[in-house]
């Protein structure tokens, strides 16, 4: 009886997975937090008084919009096609950075009112759960960075193919994450 | 990897349309006569519907060759997440009850 061929990159794949499963548990954690503590304003600002929905609705659609153009550039590498893969690459990029941008002066704006995470425990969940998908997005755009460099540089071989589809994967799975934030912080802050 | 066009383009459009019904809920929840508390379970819908999308359009692990077991991994992951989830605001709304 032949023995079944172990392929890496099938491994590989999947502790990528459980590795985002984990993730997801820490960022399920926070989420129990915020949820637990939003109405905890200590006199401060409250969540409707602070958020401004607009703002949120554009992050929403900049990150929905880049996971589309990420599969875009992995529709390109499975054809072999290295050019147009770094053009939606770097579109991808750029929405990744528009958003990061936007939430960077969201929160400079909070700090300007003085409603920072110091302010009540209200506050103090929200920069932790927004904060730390805020540094999963600079790791990806980070990430992303390197992969297109390999991409321009290196032959498209199945190894770095598969590479390049876990990265592909990470930023699917931040945009997943980000509907959760959207419908529970900004959602349920504005509507209690 | 199994990324195709039409799949693609699928999930881009239903993921925006239900952002936007979601943020039309959000702003106006007297434009559907919704109290808050039916306002919300619509959102979470949403919300529940357009991971469902995100899962089947764009993450695209349900087709390799270990795909049971990324199931395996992801249902664990969702019951665990149930479980903090769901019971820290249970156990808490009734701290807050009988501590008023």
């Amino acid at each position: 009886m032949d023995k079944p061929m172990i392929n890496v990159s099938d491994t590989k794949i999947f502790g990528f997975w459980v590795y985002l499963m984990t993730d997801l548990i820490i960022f399920a954690v926070l989420f129990a937090c915020f949820i637990v503590l939003h109405g905890n304003t200590f006199n401060g600002p409250t969540a409707k008084e602070l958020f401004h929905l607009p703002t949120a609705l554009a992050e929403t659609l900049f990150l929905l919009t880049s996971s589309f153009t990420c599969s875009l550039g992995m529709l390109a590498i499975s054809r072999q096609q290295k050019k147009w893969a770094i053009v939606w690459f770097i579109v991808t990029f750029l929405l990744g950075a528009a958003f990061l941008y936007i939430e960077i002066s969201e929160f400079s704006e909070f700090l300007a009112k003085g409603a920072s995470w110091k302010r009540s425990a209200f506050l103090s969940s929200f920069f932790t759960l927004v904060g730390t998908h805020g540094l999963h997005i600079s790791i990806g755009l980070l990430w992303m960075v390197v992969m297109m460099f390999r991409i321009a540089l290196r032959p498209l071989t199945e190894h770095s193919v598969s590479r390049i589809f876990r990265m592909a994967l990470f930023w699917h799975f931040l945009d997943f994450v980000w509907i959760f934030i959207f419908t529970t912080v900004y959602g349920i802050g504005y509507l209690l | 990897m199994h990324y195709k066009l039409s799949l693609s383009i699928t999930g881009f459009v239903t993921s925006l349309l239900l952002t936007l019904a979601a943020y039309f809920i959000i702003v106006r929840p007297e434009f559907f006569h919704f109290d808050i508390k039916i306002a919300i379970i619509a959102i979470f819908s949403l919300a529940l519907a357009q991971s469902l999308v995100q899962l089947i359009f764009f993450i695209n692990v349900w087709k390799e060759k270990r795909h049971f077991w990324n199931l395996g991994v992801f249902i664990s992951t969702a019951s665990i997440i149930f479980i903090i989830v769901f019971f820290s605001i249970w156990i808490i709304d009734h701290l807050n009850y009988n501590m008023r």
